[in-house]
């Protein structure tokens, strides 16, 4: 009977991919709250240590900052009603009248009491570690004014996005950094914590103290759903107001349906395929056991000329999607490079040219012999998890087979990739960054002391390059404080980077996303995102809330799908009944 | 001269009787005309074996049917998730590869990885479980605990860790199947041989001096040979499903196309939502077929060697 529980087990899940079937019928809240579709796992609500976008989600939604990035880019008031510069000094004016959300003063004490934390305690600084590196002294001058004075004079505002905590409730906590904060939280931004259980819904309720006034909604619940697919039922049926994170197919099914609105912006992440051109920890000695071949830039170029761009783009993607070459996508337009006079184009022709005439002679079996005189067998990995990156790896595959380089294919998750990671014992693997509204972090984290501080330590290093060159132009453009200047230096260094071939880009994934424009209205776009902090906070409720339903119709084969399916297993059933009849009697 | 000579020879020695090797095939073949006809008897289990021959010889012959090249992502230029047509009949997957050919090569894998676990798990099912049923007292008691040790484990999340730890490809996957999935057959042989052993031939086996090996190779195995013939076809569906659900884990060989492998890309792209029904029902009621053509033979066997199942 084993095998047949088995059967039950994945005839159960084959029509779980039917399950839009079951069509409840939406609940009609008596409060006006959004409900979001909270993608990915919450690792924690602690504002110090919390790294993942799920909480930071949540996370940016309870606690405001000096500064934060506004929705076109540029940093705008947040606790700070403006700020002056004058070369390290950095002079910020509270906001009047400043209230938690229990009721108690917010004053200048409490920022300096939370930046001094992150100075000081270093188990705090783990998400602000450029912070601390940057920033000199810290001190408030009077109740309403904090002064910031920073290491050199820097582009880039020390204070944004850095989430102020409540003093009065902090300071009494014995060990800050391991505190899971969910215990009815105090916070300042439009909506607090009221309920959190670990791995599932985040309830939160409108803050009427915050500064902006008290948010048009009730609430914002970021809820879990198992998959996308189940999300987009429930978005359908209109049980959840927002969902990001879809998949072409996802996205596409959803169009001309009534009360929905998609939303596709302009792509702030770019997926790469990064890899290790001798990996070696800060002070340069090399770690782990990265394929030699790939530490010749010939060989690195010519794969990212093997790769075609556009055909994963159309494929992968479905076209939701844009091609480039470094590392800022174009969703940040101030900062996109892409100078065709160093890109070179798609072209497996030249790829196998230049190959040739590096010195890798084609074997018998079509695969390039190394220098060592072995074929050429480099290891790639990815997220198996991810359903881009699979497809993606089986592309790359195939062309790198094209140009003589042949692919061991190594499915994996995070935590093993991240292991590997950090320890170097990887060639290549498929990879992507959200990339922030300032270059500066980008650029950081390939500085060469950015790489671990021995084999295995955490490091945010994407790809453990080092080049002088690249450092001085990095510190150069940090002090810059002439943005057109800057721009100019940035550039440099992302060209400088592309040549390298350590980040070879795969192509830049728009995000999609889609809403019920029935239920929740004015999301005001984020750099086009609409599932972030400022579409959250500006949400207003629909006046007249009408809950349709998905049609019948479209979920037909569907639901056909899954009846044949159980009326298969119902045979089976039978049959292995008649079968046990005898041992029953 | 010589050839009469030996004629001589030929005909003095006429009337001995055939060999007792001549004997056993004459028997065994007339043992398999009289399988095959009382199989015969049984119209599903024809049916089902009718079905099995057409996806074997679809799954051999997959390379000429088509070619490797129709599977490689960058070479096809259908479009993504295309509803089924002349040109492909089945549709196409969300990277524009022909569902039909997809369910023709990912059969190879299915059957191979079912076929394969399952001679593992039942060399070691019927090896285990004989000498926990011939031997007695404290060596069948550490046979027997050993068995029941692997009967409890939950098989599929013993093999999910396997998988796991061991790289990943079809061997692996064949080894986690095969390693978990024995226990049961090695009961039901252990009762098997208990069976056999209590009859008398053997008790006079043992008086004349017979070896446990002789009782063994000689009288047991060729006893429970039957049971072992119908428990396999059962066990294959059983593991073509655990592949599947291997695979749809992602557990399985990424650079090979398999009926699992295939429902995780329809889950993780969306194409239930989407209502794209071509690429999901093909490959789930692929392995329903198949797992259900092995259950009728299976089944049509058991009831030739178990008369008593036949009147139901």
């Amino acid at each position: 009977m084993r095998y047949l529980k088995q059967f039950v087990a994945i005839s159960a899940s084959l029509v779980l991919l039917g399950q839009g079937t079951v069509a409840t019928a939406a609940t009609v809240s008596p409060e006006a709250v959004m409900r979001v579709n909270l993608s990915g796992t919450i690792d924690s609500l602690n504002p110090f240590t919390a790294s993942n976008q799920a909480a930071l989600n949540v996370l940016t939604l309870q606690y405001e900052s000096l500064a934060r990035s506004g929705p076109d880019g540029t940093n705008v008031p947040d606790l700070a009603s403006d700020w002056t510069v004058d070369d390290t000094v950095w002079t910020y004016h509270l906001q009047p009248d400043l209230k938690w959300s229990d009721g108690e003063p917010l004053t200048s004490k409490d920022v300096i009491w939370t930046l001094n934390e992150i100075l000081t305690n270093p188990a705090l600084a783990t998400q602000n570690g450029s912070f601390v590196d940057s920033i000199d002294t810290v001190s408030a001058p009077d109740a309403d004014t904090v002064e910031i004075v920073t290491m050199t004079a820097q582009a880039t505002n020390p204070a944004a996005g850095l989430m102020i905590v409540p003093e009065h409730i902090w300071s009494d906590i014995a060990e800050p950094d391991t505190y899971e904060n969910t215990d009815s939280p105090v916070g300042s931004g439009p909506y607090v914590l009221e309920s959190y259980e670990r791995g599932g819904a985040a309830i939160m309720k409108a803050n009427p103290e915050f500064w902006r006034g008290a948010p048009a909604l009730d609430g914002v619940h970021f809820i879990v759903y198992k998959n996308t697919d189940a999300a987009i039922q429930a978005l359908r049926t209109g049980e959840l107001d927002l969902v990001g994170g879809m998949t072409t197919a996802q996205y596409d099914s959803l169009e001309g349906v009534d009360g929905i609105t998609q939303n596709e912006a302009l792509s702030t992440n770019y997926s790469n395929l990064s890899v290790n051109s001798g990996a070696a920890d800060s002070s340069g000695n090399p770690i782990g056991n990265g394929s030699v071949t790939l530490q010749d830039p010939i060989v690195r170029q010519a794969m990212r000329q093997a790769i075609d761009q556009q055909m994963l783009v159309d494929r992968v993607l479905g076209g939701h999607g844009s091609i480039g070459a470094g590392i800022i996508p174009p969703g940040r337009p101030n900062w996109y490079w892409d100078d065709s006079s160093v890109v070179d184009p798609y072209s497996p022709d030249e790829a196998n040219a230049s190959l040739d005439a590096a010195g890798y002679t084609m074997g018998a079996d079509g695969i390039r012999l190394g220098k060592d005189g072995n074929p050429i067998q480099i290891r790639m990995s990815y997220n198996a998890a991810s359903t881009a990156n699979s497809q993606s790896a089986e592309f790359l595959q195939s062309w790198f087979k094209g140009i003589g380089i042949g692919i061991i294919p190594q499915p994996t998750d995070w935590d093993q990739m991240s292991k590997d990671l950090a320890e170097g014992t990887y060639d290549t693997f498929i990879n992507g960054w959200g990339v922030g509204i300032d270059p500066d972090y980008m650029l950081s984290i390939n500085l060469c002391s950015a790489r671990p501080a021995t084999a295995g330590a955490d490091s945010p290093a994407g790809e453990k390059w080092c080049d002088p060159e690249f450092d001085r132009l990095y510190l150069e453009q940090h002090s810059e404080t002439d943005e057109e200047k800057r721009k100019v230096l940035v550039d440099q260094a992302i060209e400088l980077q592309y040549t390298a071939a350590v980040a070879i880009i795969l192509y830049y994934p728009n995000p999609l996303q889609a809403y019920r424009s029935d239920h929740v209205t004015n999301l005001t776009p984020y750099a086009g995102d609409i599932d972030y902090y400022w579409a959250y906070a500006d949400a207003e409720p629909v006046a007249s809330v009408d809950d349709k339903a998905d049609s019948p119709a479209r979920l037909l084969p569907v639901g056909i799908g899954g009846g044949v399916l159980v009326a298969a297993l119902a045979i089976f059933l039978i049959v292995r009944r008649r079968k046990t009849a005898a041992d029953r009697e | 001269m010589t050839t009469v000579e030996s004629d001589t020879v030929t005909q003095l020695s006429a009337p001995r009787p055939p060999s007792l090797r001549t004997t056993t095939r004459a028997r065994r073949s007339e043992r398999f005309v009289d399988g095959w006809h009382s199989f015969r008897q049984s119209k599903s289990g024809v049916a089902g074996l009718a079905f099995l021959l057409l996806v074997v010889l679809g799954a051999c012959f997959a390379p000429w049917l088509a070619h490797e090249s129709l599977l490689d992502v960058t070479l096809v230029d259908n479009d993504l998730n295309e509803p089924p047509s002349w040109e492909n009949p089945l549709g196409t997957d969300p990277l524009g590869r022909s569902v039909l050919v997809m369910l023709l090569w990912g059969s190879r894998i299915s059957l191979l990885v079912g076929v394969a676990a399952t001679i593992m798990c039942m060399f070691l099912g019927t090896l285990i479980g004989i000498l926990a049923g011939h031997f007695t007292g404290w060596r069948s008691a550490i046979v027997m605990r050993f068995i029941d040790f692997f009967l409890v484990l939950p098989s599929l999340v013993l093999a999910i860790v396997l998988s796991t730890v061991l790289q990943r490809g079809m061997w692996t996957i064949i080894i986690a199947l095969g390693v978990t999935s024995w226990a049961g057959t090695a009961r039901l042989v252990r009762a098997q041989t208990l069976t056999i052993e209590a009859r008398s031939y053997i008790e006079r086996s043992i008086a004349l001096g017979a070896s446990h090996r002789h009782i063994i190779s000689r009288h047991v195995l060729p006893g429970v040979m039957p049971f072992i013939m119908a428990s396999t076809t059962l066990t294959v569906g059983s593991a073509i499903i655990a592949e599947s659900t291997l695979s749809f884990l992602g557990l399985g060989d990424p650079s090979q196309v398999s009926w699992g492998s295939m429902l995780k890309l329809s889950l993780d792209s969306g194409a239930a939502t989407a209502g794209y029904w071509w690429f999901v029902l093909p490959p789930g009621l692929a392995i329903v077929a198949v797992v259900l053509a092995f259950t009728l033979v299976g089944r049509t066997i058991e009831t030739m060697i178990n008369p008593t199942l036949r009147a139901r």
